[in-house]
This record gives C-alpha cells, structure tokens and sequence, in this order.
C-alpha cells in the first residue's frame, strides 16, 4: 500500500490546475509525519437507512461503510487498483479465473479472525443477491472456491474486462460469516450495526443526527489509521452544509453534497482545500430524437452541435470546473482516447459555419429570421441541466433555431424522454461507474422503455458488436481498439453527444492531511491525519 | 363617478399604487424600446455589478437583469389580470347564480365553493404544474381556477341581500325576466366588492407566480420576477444585485395592487366615506 505521502501535494499540483491546489501548508507537507489524534466531521444526507455497504448503491451509505468494510482490492486515485484485504492476485490469460491471495493477520471488529469463508459467503450470498448494481456483474461468476483459508479462487462464465473493479468497496465490502450466516439480510440487526475488517470501527448512530465511527486499534495495516474518530452528522439542507464549513462544525464535504457554486468563493479560502475529479467520470449529455424532422438528418445534427459554445456551457453549468467534451465516452479513460474521434476537431463551435450548414441542409431562414423549432426536455430540478439548457436556448436562436424549453419535474421527465420518447432533443447526465461499459447505454441498441439507456432509437449493428467485444476483452489495450473503433462512428452519426465532462470537487478543511487516495469517493481515511496531533498512537 | 375619482386621489397611498400601477402598464407597452435586448440571452460578461454599461447588472448567465425586470413585468402584469380576471369570471357567476337562486343551486354551489376553498391553493398549483410542465398559459389558468372561491361568496352574499330591496321587487313587478334582473338590475349595484377583491386578487397572482417561478416552475421560456429570485438563490453572497432588484420589483407590484385595492374599498364604502367627512 502506497506509504503516507507518497502522493505528494506537489504531484496534486501537476494533476490540477493551481488554482485548486490549496494545500494550506504547500510543499512542506512532503516533509511532515503524520500525527495521530483528533476528530474529522463530515456532512452527509440523508439519513442512512442502513450501514451495509454492498445492500445499497446509496453514496450516503458509502461514506461510512467504506471505513467500516474492507474490500478485497482498493481503488488509487490514478485509476490502478492495489491490494486491500487481498495483498495480491492473478487473473488467468483467458481472463476467467481469478485468484486473490488473502492478508493472514486481519480480524473483524469483534475479535474474530478474517478468512476465505467471508469471502465466499460475502460474494456468494449477500453480493450477488441484493447488491443492486454489483448483481449484474456476479451473474457472470461460475463459482467462488476457497481452496486454503488465505486464497479466492473465482471463475466466471465468460470474460469480463472491468470485473477487478466490483472486488473493491463499496461493491464488495466484505461482512462477517459468522455474525451473518443464517439471518434474513434485509432485517438483519447487523445492518444497524456494522461490524468489518476497515481502519475504522462503528460506535453509535443517532437517527436524524450523527453517525460516530472510532478508531481500530487492530487495524491489519500497523500504525494505521492516524485519526480517533469519524462523526457524520447528518445535514439535509444544501446550504446548511455550505455555512456550517464555514463555521468550522464540519471538516468534510463530499461532491455529491456540496453545491459547485459556491466553490469559486470559498477556493478564495485558505482554510478550505479542494479535490476535482473524486467521483467517477460522468457527463452530461444531448440526445437527438432521429426519428423526427428535422433532426433525422445527421447533417442537422452536426450543425446543431456546432452551434453550441461548449467552452460556455462549462463555465456556465458547471462552474468551470468540467471539461468540453472531446471522445463520445470519456477522455478520462484515455486508452480509449483517439484523435481521429474528437468533437472539438470534427465540429468546432462555430455559429457560421452551422448556419451555412442548416442552409444547405434545406432549412433556410424564414421571413421571421428562425428554421424550425426544437422542444427540449430535461428535469427542471437538476442542478447542471437548466443553466446548460440555457445556454443552449441562447447558442441556437444564434443560428435561427427556436428553442423552446420543456424543464419538467424528474418523473415527467422520465416518461417523455426515456418512456414515451416525446421530445425532439433531450438533455440527460450519465455516471460511467469507473468503466465506459457504464457508458455504453448511451449509444447501445435499446428497445426498452428503460430509464436512463438510449432514448433516441438509435440501433447501430457495427458499434454494438464492437461494444460487446469491448467489454469482454481483459486487457484495456484490445479494448481501447473497439472503443475507438466505435467513437469515430459515433462522432459521425452524432445521434447523441457528450455536452461536457462533468467534474465533481470534495471540499474540506485545510488541517486534514492525506485526504482523496481513492480513484472513487468510497474513501477509508486509514491515512488522513490532522495537523497538530500526537507522536504517538 | 366623478366623486369617487375625487376620494380615490385624495387617498394619497391609493394615489400612489395608482401611479405605481399605471407606471408598469406604461413600461409594458414600452419594453420593447425601453429594453431591446433578449432578456434570455446569455452574455459573456457574467456578473457585473449595476453601472454604466449594465443599469441593474448581470446574473451568473450574463443577462441583463434591467431587461429582465422590464420583460418580467409584462410576465407579471399579464399573470395578475389574465389570473384575476379568470377567477373574478368565475367567482361572480358561480356567487350569482347561488345568491340568486337560493335553494338547492346554492347549497351545491356553496358546497363546491367550499371545496376549493378547503383545497391548499399553493401546494395545489405546485402540484399541477410540476406534473403537467411550466407555461404561461397553465399558470394562468390555475392561479385563476384556484382563486374564485372568496368573489364568489361576496357576490353570492351581495345577492342575498339585494335581491329583497324594494328596488329589485318593482323590477320584479314589471315583468322582467330573470336573466334581465340579474344582470342589470343586481349585479351592477354588487360589482363595488368584486371589483375590490378583483384588484386584491391580481396581487396575490402576481405573488402566487412568483413563488411557483421560486420553486422551479416558471416557464423556462419566458422571464419573470419569481424565476430571477429562483436562480439568484445560489449566488446571494456573490451578487447582491441578482436577487435585489426582481426582489423589490415584485414587493412594489404587490404593494401597489393592495393599496389600489384598498383606495377601490374605502373610496366605495359609505361608512368609511363617512368616518373620513
């Protein structure tokens, strides 16, 4: 495991730009031990129904379980996975088996010893049962054999390239055989009470107030973790959270609970530090009705594109925290990044040079100065979606389009953009959960009445072959091949485009040290320490 | 007539809500001169403070607020009359046919009134829209759907008493047919209080609009006082002037109605007429 302060605050300030580095003490950090004490708050919403990591996808829940349960892999924050509870592993060259040698010395919170039978129960009987995304994932495992007590075997019925990714908290966060063998999962009291392998050890719940995690004095990693406690207190109003930062009541805010808006003003803050990038890709996102006219042309929709100032919807959405969308996936997984299929080079924004196209295209200006009118649907509460539909209104009138705006309430949304399909041009945001399989909904054949897939009948035979090869192969070389493969078709047809890169930031407090090791924000926090604590545990 | 314009003036808050009144009708008719640009539009120069260049400053979308407040008001005029006079419409119907007829009719209409009135008007409207999807048109109609019930029990309790005056029973004896009486013998002396609620009901439309727009639910294709509050809500401690400005805007429109309302009120009821010398 990646020693403390390996990740220096200066190789953060390479990865970011410099304005988001405010590591309050600057380089220096390098240098410092860490300090063990002290006590970091963080805000969550809203109250958890249970503590259960792998019961759940709610990110509420995560927060806590993730320093509770330990999974069998760890995700860094550049994208790698390292050992967790599994110290190593192989995969078969056909990519079907997997082996995980085990840690020998780790023992559940109540004392008793960690072995290859949780594992097999975890996986087995609860994972690939209830947990309502890793699920779909386990239906491809053959069997889970335990050969010794300190090895996992795990074969699967065919190859799946991002498979290693569900062996990591929160989508298995192993639990205790024997405190959960032979209980009804869902009602069990153990759900209230969580009991793990993590850094940090459940003490008491509060409904509606506070959740308080202490320290594992037998954490399997020596000397870890450094801080005394974790409270989550549990705050619902949006800026509640934002004003009791301020006041220092909370130390921690995660992306999905802090408003970007106001990051422009407290990055001002030398009290305050903030982490771009700390959920999974995700972005937001155009689709076109092609069964519709006028938008059943591709060249319509190129022109469309062109007309939008992405570089301003960034700014304007997402508070120029994002990125203007390059690749039809994401150019955060850069193996699967080519420049033969970059939006930016295919349809630069460039309002002249659409009008000229919608001309050609046979929707020449009428007398009233507009071409044809677009109803776009979107959910009126999202927090990126008006500001980008806005946006949107304004660069279309630019090039004589007549937008007229449909923000309806999440259900209402539901039912005219993915159910009935009543739209000309909809606007949805998409998360990839660490892989582009998550993102291949997006453009995927899809006759369902889903939510959240493809709503625009588009139905490519070529690309779904590529993105079913794409998703087998193991290593992300050959799959990088078919997803670029299918990008530069996706660039051309452009039957639905990424907008922007959504970037999500974590704000904290400046004293914590060691915070965002993660790829995820399932943190375990068995490294961050506060400045000015003890030597000593 | 000429002594009722004569005490309406001499109220000087009522001359005041008046001219307020007048003003924004003024400033409607004049938008497009007044305010050319696209109040919709998104600018490059995001949040600039009110000065030269921009008279009320920009939001965090580069619009114009200035003309955001001049489009907001034709938004917000249109809602209060169309809204008022749909429910004032059917207010005084449904208040006159009960009054009038008494008996059954007016114990079902009474009934029916009583079930809008029970109704959480706000929490309705909230309600309606967010499922059948913002537009003018529909706030409109339900502000007015919603608000009919108070104009309907005040002419439906004018009725009740005018309709025994010696007046009404010497029309009565000429012979002329219900409808006739109705029309133009009782409804033009009960009009004073449905007039009063009608300008106290274009107040509470133009507020009622203004807080759907708050919640999200204005139409995104128009610009209104409540909307510009809606999206200055996440930016009070970056710009003042992004919620200040449609803020007041909105308190002055309201105001004025009331007091216009209440300069109607005084200036028609004798007792106060009285009390005042």
């Amino acid at each position: 495991m990646a020693i403390p302060g390996r990740l220096l605050p200066t190789a953060f300030c390479v990865f970011l730009s410099g304005a988001l580095c405010l590591v309050a003490a600057g380089q220096s950090v390098a240098q410092e031990k860490p300090r063990y004490g002290g006590t970091l708050i963080q805000a969550i919403a809203p109250n958890p129904e249970h503590l259960v990591t792998i019961l759940t996808t709610g990110v509420h829940i995560h927060s806590i379980g993730c320093k509770v349960y330990s999974g069998l892999l760890a995700s860094r924050r550049d994208g790698t996975l390292g050992p967790d509870l599994a110290k190593s592993w192989e995969v078969s060259p056909d990519g079907m088996t997997y082996t995980f040698h085990l840690e020998r010395d780790v023992r559940f919170h109540d004392g008793k010893p960690f072995t290859a039978a949780d594992v097999k129960f975890t996986f087995e009987q609860v994972v690939a049962k209830f947990h309502p995304r890793a699920r779909r994932v386990m239906v491809n495992m053959q069997s889970v054999e335990t050969p010794d007590p300190f090895t996992v075997v795990i074969r699967l019925k065919r190859a799946f390239g991002p498979f290693l990714l569900s062996m990591t908290c929160p989508e298995s966060g192993i639990l205790p055989k024997h405190l959960w063998e032979g209980t009804d999962v869902l009602k069990s009291p153990q759900r209230l009470k969580p009991v793990g392998t993590g850094p940090f050890m459940f003490r008491e719940a509060a409904a509606g107030s506070h959740i308080t995690l202490v320290r594992n004095p037998n954490y399997f990693k020596k000397g870890l973790p450094y801080l005394d406690r974790i409270i989550l207190k549990i705050i619902p109003d949006t800026p509640a959270r934002v004003l009791a930062l301020e006041a220092g009541e909370v130390d921690f805010i995660a992306s999905y609970f802090f408003p970007k808006q106001q990051f422009t003003r407290l990055s001002k803050m030398k009290e305050f530090q903030f982490q771009k990038d700390t959920d999974t890709p995700g972005n937001a996102i155009i689709h076109f009705n092609i069964q519709r006219k006028p938008l059943d042309d591709a060249r319509v929709r190129r022109a469309l594109y062109m007309a939008l100032n992405r570089k301003l919807i960034v700014e304007r959405a997402d508070f120029g925290l994002g990125k203007e969308a390059s690749s039809p996936f994401d150019s955060r997984f850069p193996w699967l990044v080519t420049p033969e299929a970059d939006y930016r080079k295919a349809y630069p924004y460039d309002p002249a040079r659409a009008n000229r196209l919608l001309d050609e295209a046979g929707h020449p200006k009428k007398a009233d100065g507009t071409r044809f009118t677009v109803a776009v649907v979107y959910m009126s509460s999202h927090p990126l979606l008006p500001p980008t539909s806005q946006v949107l209104r304004s660069n279309w009138a630019d090039v004589g389009v007549k937008v007229n705006l449909v923000g309806v309430e999440r259900a209402v949304m539901q039912e005219r953009a993915f159910g009935k399909r009543d739209y000309d041009v909809t606007l949805q945001t998409y998360t990839s959960a660490g892989d582009p399989v998550g993102l291949v909904r997006i453009y995927a054949t899809n006759n369902s009445r889903s939510v959240f897939v493809n709503p625009t009948w588009y139905s490519n035979p070529k690309v779904d072959e590529l993105f079913s090869k794409g998703g087998a192969a193991a290593d992300v070389k050959i799959r990088g091949e078919y997803y670029k493969e299918a990008s530069k078709i996706l660039v051309t047809d452009i039957p639905s485009a990424i907008l922007f890169e959504r970037s999500e930031v974590d704000a904290a407090s400046a004293k914590f040290k060691g915070l965002w090791r993660a790829g995820t924000p399932y943190e375990r926090w068995d490294e961050v320490w506060m400045a000015g604590g003890r030597e000593k545990p | 007539m000429r002594s009722f314009a004569r005490r309406f003036l001499r109220n000087l808050p009522a001359a005041a809500g008046a001219a307020w009144v007048l003003g924004m009708i003024l400033v409607c008719a004049l938008v497009p001169w007044l305010a050319a640009s696209d109040p919709l539009r998104v600018g490059g120069d995001a949040f600039a403070p009110p000065g030269a260049a921009y008279w009320f400053g920009t939001d965090n979308q580069g619009r114009d607020i200035w003309s955001g407040i001049l489009h907001g008001a034709q938004v917000s005029l249109a809602v209060g009359f169309l809204a008022a006079i749909t429910s004032s419409s059917i207010g005084v119907a449904v208040g006159a046919a009960a009054g009038f007829h008494g008996g059954w009719v007016d114990s079902f209409l009474m009934r029916v009134t009583e079930l809008f009135q029970i109704m959480p008007r706000f929490f309705l409207a909230l309600i309606i829209i967010s499922l059948f999807g913002a537009g003018i048109g529909k706030v409109i109609f339900v502000i007015g759907v919603l608000s009919w019930p108070p104009t309907a029990r005040l002419i439906r309790a004018e009725f009740l008493t005018l309709k025994h005056r010696d007046f009404i029973e010497a029309a009565r004896a000429t012979g002329i047919g219900d409808l006739t009486l109705c029309f133009r013998q009782i409804l033009p002396n009960a009009m004073a209080p449905a007039v009063v609620a009608g300008s106290l009901d274009i107040a509470q439309a133009i507020l009622l609009e203004a807080s759907l727009s708050f919640f999200g639910l204005g139409d995104p294709n128009l610009i209104s006082w409540g909307t510009m509050l809606y999206n200055a809500q996440g930016y009070l401690r970056q710009g003042w002037w992004l919620s200040i400005f449609p803020g007041a805007a909105i308190f002055l429109a309201v105001l004025a109605f009331n007091l216009v309302g209440d300069g109607i009120n005084e200036a028609l009821n004798p007792r106060l007429r009285e009390s005042q010398g």
